[in-house]
């Protein structure tokens, strides 16, 4: 017996000390699916070569998708489904919607030239090129730089970033991989679905998730981005504001759907802690 | 009887039939373990075995038993004379035994029969491998110490241990700055509110210090990084003198062409500099104040740096003074008693010199320091019995304040008015930030008063050469603590104006945009008590296998201002390690260890939670147009009370360490080595936002929780706050020859975490990033090579001493750090794995000449060290400015030049 205490003492020591347990958290991530119908990435253009207007559907056209979970959506309050709001305090002010949970897809990063500002999205661009590409031959706005000129090349864009920013990495200014669009098409061409999840969320049975597409504007304006918010950034002794996304458009969430934008029609209710939910972003809101 | 009852009923009946047991070295001390042998290698039993050192009081006898094993547990550190007599056989004296803190030295003396030879002095060698022992580490001796470049600082030198990196506070084996435990003579000086080191020593007392990063036993480890034990020394029977006075300069680094201004905004000129100036003077005095029954030590030493970075012209001012006595009493054999204290007051002028936007009268001072006072009280029952027994008393502390004023025009700090008395502390007159490139100025803003105590008491028993199935050295012991952090912090006049000029940098241009009432000065008291008990055994079933292994339990409860219980843990944390010596020659060492690490956490985490604050009311001024600065305008209001929250059943943070490694002495004295170590460390404290709702990446806040703006604070510990870190070391060591040696390691580590610090650091990040940080062991693949030596050069009578130490390290990545939107500052950053910038790859040589010339009644000793030579950082100390800029702030780790001169008699 006593030659097994040296074995017995060292195990007791780690069964009891494996004893620990994190305790349970009443918060869980909920992992689901965003469609987007295909029409909502449509942009129409001028094609010189042929003279004539042309509509495609680039998927550089979307804007970010705001996901939340709220304790419930109501279709009564607008035009759309809309997330039960709390009590009304102001005459201009909409009641709180109160999320419990949220997530983008896709968000604004600032693209080291004022003029896009709030206006590149994550997880649709591949390169500089495709930026500068997108504005010059689709929008027909092509980036002009800090002399005035038209900003033509990749590596001039690149320079602009690391000058401002010092990125020194392109991945920094978080572009994505050919093919890694955040949203791929469904198989039978009809909808942009991406996998997304809303991290962390305290839960309630019966919850909704709920979420809209910021569409732009025709001149390619977002309305939950603000170019004045967000950090500053100073060269020599020029100063930007990177721009930014409201920070409570969880909370009034129709104060910043406009025109254009693709809303959720029902609201998916999560029934267990392992539910995934499917979000169809179907409502095109149209004022 | 149900079944968690019979668990803990085998855990106390194991507790109850183990003999009360302890290793043969303290946290202060060393051993000598031997053997007397015959020419033909029998042992000799009855051999009476005499030990003596200049650091031991009198000297000590045992008698070999009947396999010939003599043993002496409790030595202080130092070099021996071991002395072999027994009838028949010739007198064998054995010199030069050196015994380490923490080692067990093996000496085997051979003893002739007297009729070939009466006497026999042999110079002992001791064995390179310590094949018992098996914590992962270093000891650095004070001859060492004296003849490496480490420029006088115990913390450059401890970074010459594999697996120690980073700054004054290191990264040990993949922990945090703020995990290690740090010893003064085995008493805990580590600040119970930071869990940084929180007094400074006299170099000159060190007589060695001990680096463990793993493995370690039992009796050390209540911590998740590195135990730095320095030991200091007690004196002798011959009086010693030692006063010198060392300069080091780093200003005489050669100038840099600088390619953007210090200020961001402009090129600069070419020729600026930082200034980087350390002077050092001080004293020591030991000797007897009875012979063999009472020796003394006192040392003295004063400490000031001045440091301006680039661009600035009032420097960093620090003063230090550190006092170490120490009175050792051994009124018999039996008993000794060592009272020691230490302190350190200190006083850091100017400390916004990093910021040239700061008017003279608005910096701060911080006036730190403390003191520990400990009595210990050593009991020799018998060679196989020992109890040590420790109380220690510890306070240090730390006041911020606006710089007083001063008539003294040259210095540069805060002017008094004409009436002012000098040095008048200015508690009614509210300071002025200014934002967006205006100056503070007015006054420093706030002050903050803080007191931070540690009462400890220790106890351990040893039982030592068990003889039951082998031979067991037994150690247990119980310790209590009880820590407590008194913090006062206020604004001055309860009011605090904030200057922005946007337009120009003309600090005659300020114009008062908007103010903050804030209530008045709180004051919060926070403590935790600790209870550990531990117990281990060092057993060898036979003479080649040992076998270590033990348990330690700590219990620590943590409480906030209000008196809560805020942190509850019971925490286990088993050791085990197998050591062999495959062709029991003390040449070979195989080891395989397991050991969990726990950590209870520091008085930090209360401060996060306690409830005390102050509550703020933001009024605008006139810059906001249409608004008033009336009461009913109010922007803003913010009670005192804070909103923090803990998570109830919250665990504490804990490693799981595994050691594997071989070393073998390949020829005479040199020793290489091999080891491989993993560390899974969990449940790091961290903050979890509760109330914030963040985009993909974690950049913006897109949502509340409940309504509010607020960010709503949860402590926890998730699984997500967590390190993974593996290491290998290869290592060799030359030693024992007779004026030199030379050493090296080369370490490869992986590690990939989640979070760095511990309680002190924010896991206040949005769930959407799940690694976020990069470098200094958080997320990082490094190489570190140190290598290093020393050589004396014989020149009667005259001796001079060549040390050299090289140090590489290859870069390490950082994330980016941008300001956030929601933020502003640097709470979330913005990059993921991946998507970072490199700190570079660095370098450095460090030579030391010294030369020891005697003198009449003495020894004059001059030294002289270049550090940092070659080294590629020294231009580089370089960040981002808050305006996203790359600017050159000073110099990291200029070439310094240090000269000293001693006298010693």
């Amino acid at each position: 017996m006593k030659r097994s205490l040296t074995i017995v003492l060292p195990l007791t020591g780690l069964l009891g000390a494996c004893a620990y347990e994190e305790t349970a958290l009443n918060h869980f991530d909920f992992e689901g699916t965003v469609r987007i119908p295909v029409e909502a990435a449509s942009v129409e253009y001028f094609d010189d070569d042929n003279n004539s207007w042309v509509v495609e559907n680039d998927p550089r056209n979307l804007g970010p998708v705001y996901i939340g979970v709220f304790p419930s959506v109501v279709d009564n309050l607008y035009s759309f489904v809309h997330p039960e709001i709390g009590p009304v305090l102001g005459e201009d002010q909409p009641g709180n919607a109160y999320p419990l949970g949220g997530n983008t897809v896709g968000r604004f990063e600032y693209g080291c030239y004022q003029q896009l500002n709030c206006r590149i999205v994550t997880g649709r661009y591949t390169s500089y090129d495709d930026v500068l590409d997108f504005f010059a031959n689709e929008l027909q706005e092509p980036i002009i730089g800090a002399e005035g000129q038209e900003v033509r090349s990749g590596t001039e864009y690149q320079e602009r970033c690391f000058e401002l920013r010092y990125a020194t990495d392109d991945t920094e200014v978080d572009f994505i991989e050919d093919g890694q669009l955040d949203f791929a098409l469904s198989s039978d061409g009809q909808w942009y679905e991406a996998e997304t999840y809303v991290p962390h969320v305290e839960y309630f049975e019966n919850m909704a998730v709920w979420g809209w597409l910021d569409a732009p504007s025709t001149s390619f304006n977002f309305a939950s981005c603000d170019p004045n918010l967000g950090e500053q950034i100073y060269y020599y002794t020029e100063q930007y504001d990177a721009g930014a996304n409201h920070t409570d458009l969880l909370n009034f969430p129709g104060l910043y759907i406009d025109d254009g934008d693709w809303v959720e029609t029902t609201g998916y209710n999560l029934t267990s802690t392992e539910d995934t939910f499917t979000l169809e972003l179907g409502f095109n809101y149209d004022g | 009887m149900p079944r968690l009852s019979r668990f803990l009923r085998l855990i106390l009946v194991i507790l109850l039939v183990l003999p009360a047991s302890a290793l043969a070295q303290s946290t202060t001390k060393g051993a000598v373990k031997g053997q007397t042998i015959d020419e033909g290698g029998l042992p000799i039993p009855g051999v009476v075995v005499t030990i003596s050192s200049e650091n031991m009081m009198g000297q000590r006898q045992a008698e070999s038993d009947a396999d010939g094993r003599f043993l002496f547990n409790e030595l202080p550190p130092g070099t021996y004379l071991a002395t072999g007599e027994k009838a028949g056989f010739a007198k064998v004296s054995k010199t030069g035994i050196v015994v380490n803190v923490g080692r067990t030295t093996n000496l085997t003396m051979e003893m002739p029969l007297a009729t070939a030879m009466e006497e026999i002095t042999v110079e002992e060698k001791g064995p390179a491998v310590d094949t018992e022992s098996a914590q992962r580490g270093t000891v650095l001796t004070k001859d060492f110490l004296e003849r490496i470049p480490a420029g006088r600082s115990y913390q450059s030198a401890v970074q010459m241990a594999a697996g120690v990196t980073g700054g004054s506070n290191p990264n040990v084996g993949g922990a945090a700055y703020n995990e290690n435990t740090y010893l003064l003579d085995g008493v805990n000086i580590t600040d119970p509110v930071t869990g940084t080191f929180s007094l400074n020593f006299n170099f000159d007392a060190i007589e060695q210090i001990q680096v463990l990063t793993s493995a370690f036993d039992p009796e050390y480890g209540y911590n998740l990084g590195g135990v730095i034990n320095v030991v200091t020394g007690t004196g002798s029977n011959t009086l010693e003198f030692v006063t010198g006075i060392y300069v080091t300069n780093g200003t005489w680094s050669p100038r840099l062409d600088a390619r953007l201004a210090s200020d961001g905004y402009e090129l600069a000129p070419t020729d600026f500099d930082s200034r980087r100036e350390l002077y050092q003077l001080g004293f020591l005095i030991s000797g007897p104040i009875i012979r063999d029954k009472a020796w003394f030590l006192g040392s003295y030493q004063m400490s000031r740096t001045l440091i301006a970075n680039v661009g600035i012209d009032l420097p960093r001012d620090f003063d230090g003074h550190y006092v170490l006595s120490k009175v050792t009493l051994q009124p018999s054999s039996s008993h000794r008693f060592t009272v020691l204290f230490q302190t350190d007051p200190s006083t850091v002028d100017n400390l916004d010199q990093g910021d040239r936007y700061v008017e003279p009268e608005a910096q701060y001072r911080q006036a730190q320091g403390g003191y520990v006072a400990s009595l210990q009280w050593d009991w020799y029952i018998s060679p196989e019995m020992f109890l040590e027994t420790k109380a220690t008393l510890q306070k240090s502390f730390i006041e911020v304040y606006g710089v007083p004023c001063t008539h003294n025009q040259d210095l540069g700090y805060h002017p008094c008015r004409p009436d002012e008395l000098e040095n008048s502390l200015d508690f009614v007159t509210p300071g002025r930030y200014g934002s967006n490139r205006a100056f503070d100025s007015d006054n420093f803003p706030y002050f903050n008063f803080d007191d931070r105590w540690r009462a400890n008491f220790t106890t351990k028993f040893s039982l030592l050469q068990v003889q039951f199935l082998g031979s067991h050295d037994f150690k247990a012991g119980i310790e209590g603590d009880r820590t407590s952090w008194d913090s006062l912090f206020g604004y001055n006049g309860n009011m605090l104006f904030y200057d922005v000029n946007q337009l120009s940098y003309n600090p005659d241009t300020l114009q008062n945009y908007y103010w903050i009432e804030l209530t008045a000065p709180y004051n919060f008291v926070a403590t935790a008590d600790h209870a550990g008990v531990f117990l281990q055994d060092v057993y060898k079933p036979i003479e080649n296998l040992t076998f270590r292994y033990g348990l330690r339990y700590d219990r620590q409860v943590t409480r906030n201002d209000q008196g809560e219980g805020i942190v509850d843990v019971n925490l286990w944390g088993p050791r085990f390690s197998v050591l062999w010596d495959p062709w029991a020659n003390n040449k070979t060492k195989l080891q395989a260890s397991f050991g969990r690490f726990n950590d209870g956490g520091r008085l930090a985490v209360a401060s996060y939670l306690s409830q005390s604050g102050l509550g703020q009311k933001l009024t605008l001024g006139e810059l906001f147009g249409t608004f008033t600065s009336t009461a009913a305008d109010n922007y803003f209001y913010v009670p005192n009370e804070n909103t923090n929250t803990i998570l109830d059943g919250t665990i504490a943070p804990r490693s799981d360490d595994f050691v594997v490694g071989a070393e073998r002495e390949v020829v005479q004295d040199l020793v290489l080595s091999a080891y491989f170590e993993s560390k899974f460390t969990r449940y790091i404290y961290a903050f979890d936002e509760l109330n914030l709702l963040w985009d993909e990446s974690g950049y913006n806040v897109i949502g509340f929780v409940d309504g509010t703006t607020n960010a709503l604070f949860r402590m926890r510990t998730p699984s997500i706050a967590r390190r993974d870190y593996y290491r290998m070391d290869l290592g060799f060591n030359k030693r024992n020859a007779d004026r030199w040696e030379t050493f090296g390691t080369y370490s490869y580590t992986v590690s990939r975490g989640t979070v760095q610090t511990g309680p002190s650091g924010f896991l206040q990040v949005p769930q959407e990033v799940q690694f976020y940080v990069n470098g200094l062991l958080g997320t990082d693949i490094r190489h570190d090579v140190s290598v290093g030596g020393w050589w004396d050069i014989p020149n009667d009578p005259w001796t001079t001493s060549i040390g050299f130490t090289v140090m590489a390290e290859s870069g390490y990545p950082v994330s980016r750090f941008y300001s956030t939107a929601y933020y502003g500052g640097n709470s979330v950053l913005e990059d993921t794995v991946g998507t970072y910038s490199r700190i570079e790859t660095w370098w450095d040589l460090n030579l030391l000449l010294r030369q020891d010339i005697p003198v009449r009644k003495g020894a004059l000793r001059a030294t002289g060290q270049v550090t940092n030579i070659l080294n590629n950082r020294q231009g580089d100390y370089a960040g981002i400015s808050g305006d996203n800029r790359w600017i050159i702030l000073g110099r990291n780790d200029p070439i310094q030049f240090q000269l000293g001169a001693e006298y010693q008699f």
